[in-house]
């Protein structure tokens, strides 16, 4: 992926198109919500010249709080009043609870070699930030409380204040989310718990490589995301459905050209032989079902390539080279690795996960998914712990055609 | 049959599956106590990362409604599913969309478990389906190790992944 830089991002926006929406960056609830505060001893320090001295020596006794300034306007912080390393069980109105006592502080402070008297006799309890800001904006708000040692995430800061694409690349997901909803005009029959339709676009060259739209009448795994990831496979020497169309005669998946079944088997050949990933360049892309290849496609222009085009190419092997070599190392059987999708509505689990097994890089969806959808409604998926793949999500993109295209296919399907 | 007996024929799919060097998942479905499915993973045949054991006895099982001329919800209503992995998010989403009756799985899926142990998927459904884990674990978990086992946990990123490619379930 071109990842061009802030500089960059601020060239390619001299011109601002008037564009209805914002891609709004799904994101896991740690970029969103500020970490919550917890409970601290501080203590109240007696002289000035001391500071220094008293901060070295608790740090070293008592590590923790590196997200926070260890000591300000005279205040040091000493522990967590639930700091179960220190703690020890004592009753209180409350019932048992494990917390640490000032009392027990001061003795674990002395045990330690920590000299009481650059402190004021009573320790004060506060509240302070319980982790680290991941964000600028988290950042700001939390150092009115106390202040932090903050480093700002270029990248997410990126993806927060929509630098991450430029003017350029907008355009062209505004046009690839057009072909989403040309397709989910066209076919889809999905129901409330997942419907639209779903374009996998390669970003190295722009080419769409398969067009689907929910087809749960005739299979009720047939959900865009699914068909669309069985499409790539097809394409690409695999692939698990027969697709059939009753009202055409012979009709299997429709593609641009009639050479293309000969093709696919050259290609299908070649990718078992050698494990590497073949492209037939005329084959695509693969639409399910067939009415949707005659959707005029947006011009191929590659998605990420910014940088080469700003000239730098004498630069020896420049950064979208590089990500591609990478691309073609990842190769397999998870045959959607490095692609874009793009996607009507938020997917359901079933399709969420489809394309996190499939390895996508990148989801792009245009209404949110209030039932079951699992990429910012009803949960995070990709930011949910464990999963050893994790792709970026934006939703919003073209928000207004891809609800009005909804309501058009729901009202279209119950009569 | 009972439970532990059909999980032994879950078990020698998973095996078979091991063999030709997929995933070692294996999955029935039981229809009036008749098998009308028998599956595993067949990711690296299909070149599809969703072609999951569960999914191709889903189809299966269309199949059978279409050539027996069934009503598939209501066969996939009566259905126990016994499978020797917790299935995986994908997979539960879609048994729970089709309502199925029983899911009766071998050992939990760290991974990507949908039942319990990455997302509890049930939820998001008000599923009826009733979920039992726990059968022949142990046996179904030596298999998934023995897939796994080639990988070296300490192997830089890149290597990494080449090795786990044809390793997910
Ligand atoms: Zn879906
Ligand atoms: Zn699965």
């Amino acid at each position: 992926m071109a990842i061009t830089s802030p500089k960059d991002a601020k060239e390619g926006k001299v011109e601002t198109a008037a564009r209805s929406w914002i891609a709004k960056p799904i994101l896991s609830s740690e970029f969103v919500d500020d970490p919550p505060l917890e409970d601290v001893y501080v203590g109240l320090i007696r002289k000035k010249k001391d500071i220094s001295i008293a901060i070295q020596r608790v740090s070293s006794i008592l590590p923790g709080f590196h997200h926070l300034k260890r000591c300000f306007s005279e205040k040091l912080l000493l522990a967590p009043v639930n700091c179960t390393e220190l703690s020890t069980e004592r009753e209180d109105s409350s019932g048992k609870e494990r917390s640490l006592t000032e009392d027990k502080l001061r003795t674990v402070l002395r045990e330690r070699g920590f000299d009481l008297s650059l402190l004021k006799d009573d320790f004060q309890m506060i509240k302070v930030p319980a982790r680290a800001a991941k964000t600028k904006a988290q950042a700001m708000r939390l150092s009115n409380i106390w202040p932090l040692n903050f480093h700002p995430d270029v990248n997410v800061e990126r993806l927060i204040d929509g630098s991450v694409f430029t003017e350029y690349q907008l355009g062209l997901i505004e046009r690839y989310m057009n072909v989403a909803v040309q397709a989910a005009r066209l076919g889809a029959v999905g129901n409330a718990n997942c419907n639209g339709s779903a374009v996998i676009v390669d970003p190295e060259d722009g080419r769409i490589l398969a067009i689907a739209a929910s087809k749960i009448d005739q299979h009720p795994m047939w959900h865009a995301a699914m068909l669309a990831v069985d499409l790539v496979a097809k394409l690409q020497g695999g692939g698990a459905w027969e697709f059939e169309e009753k009202s055409t005669q012979k009709d299997t998946v429709a593609s641009k050209t009639s050479k293309s079944i000969d093709q696919r088997e050259a290609a299908n050949r070649l990718t078992k032989e050698t494990g590497i990933k073949r492209k037939c360049i005329e084959d695509t892309p693969l639409c399910y079902p067939t009415s949707l290849s005659k959707i005029s496609l947006p011009k191929e222009e590659s998605l990420e390539c910014i940088v080469v085009r700003r000239g730098r190419r004498n630069n020896g092997s420049t950064k979208s080279e590089k990500i591609a070599a990478t691309n073609a190392e990842k190769c397999g059987p998870y045959l959607c690795t490095g692609y874009w999708i793009f996607l009507l509505r938020e997917p359901c689990p079933l399709c969420a996960m489809a394309l996190l097994h499939s390895r996508v890089l990148r989801i792009f969806y245009g209404i949110p998914n209030e039932n079951t959808g699992v990429l910012g409604s009803k949960t995070v998926l990709h930011a949910v712990p464990g999963l050893n793949h994790r792709y970026q999500v934006w939703s919003g993109v073209l928000e207004q055609e891809c609800r009005q295209a909804l309501q058009d296919i729901e009202h279209r399907n119950t009569n | 049959m009972d439970i532990l007996s059909w999980m032994d024929v879950a078990l020698q799919k998973a095996n078979e599956s091991l063999k030709i060097g997929e995933v070692p998942v294996g999955c029935l479905f039981i229809y009036n106590s008749n098998v009308i499915a028998v599956g595993n993973n067949t990711v690296n045949k299909t070149h599809n990362a969703t072609r999951h054991a569960e999914i191709n006895c889903i189809d299966q099982v269309l199949e059978f409604c279409k050539t027996k001329n069934l009503d598939y919800k209501s066969v996939f209503y009566d259905i126990d599913v016994i499978v020797t992995v917790e299935p995986c998010i994908m997979c539960m989403s879609a048994l729970c969309q089709l309502q199925v009756h029983n899911v009766i799985y071998g050992c939990r899926n760290d991974r990507f478990g949908g039942c319990i142990s990455v997302f509890e998927v049930p939820k998001l459904y008000n599923s009826r389906t009733k979920i039992i884990g726990g059968t022949r674990g142990s046996e179904a978990m030596i298999l998934l190790k023995e897939f796994y086992k080639g990988t070296n946990p300490n192997a830089p990123e890149s290597k990494m992944k080449k090795n786990r490619k044809k390793k997910e379930t």
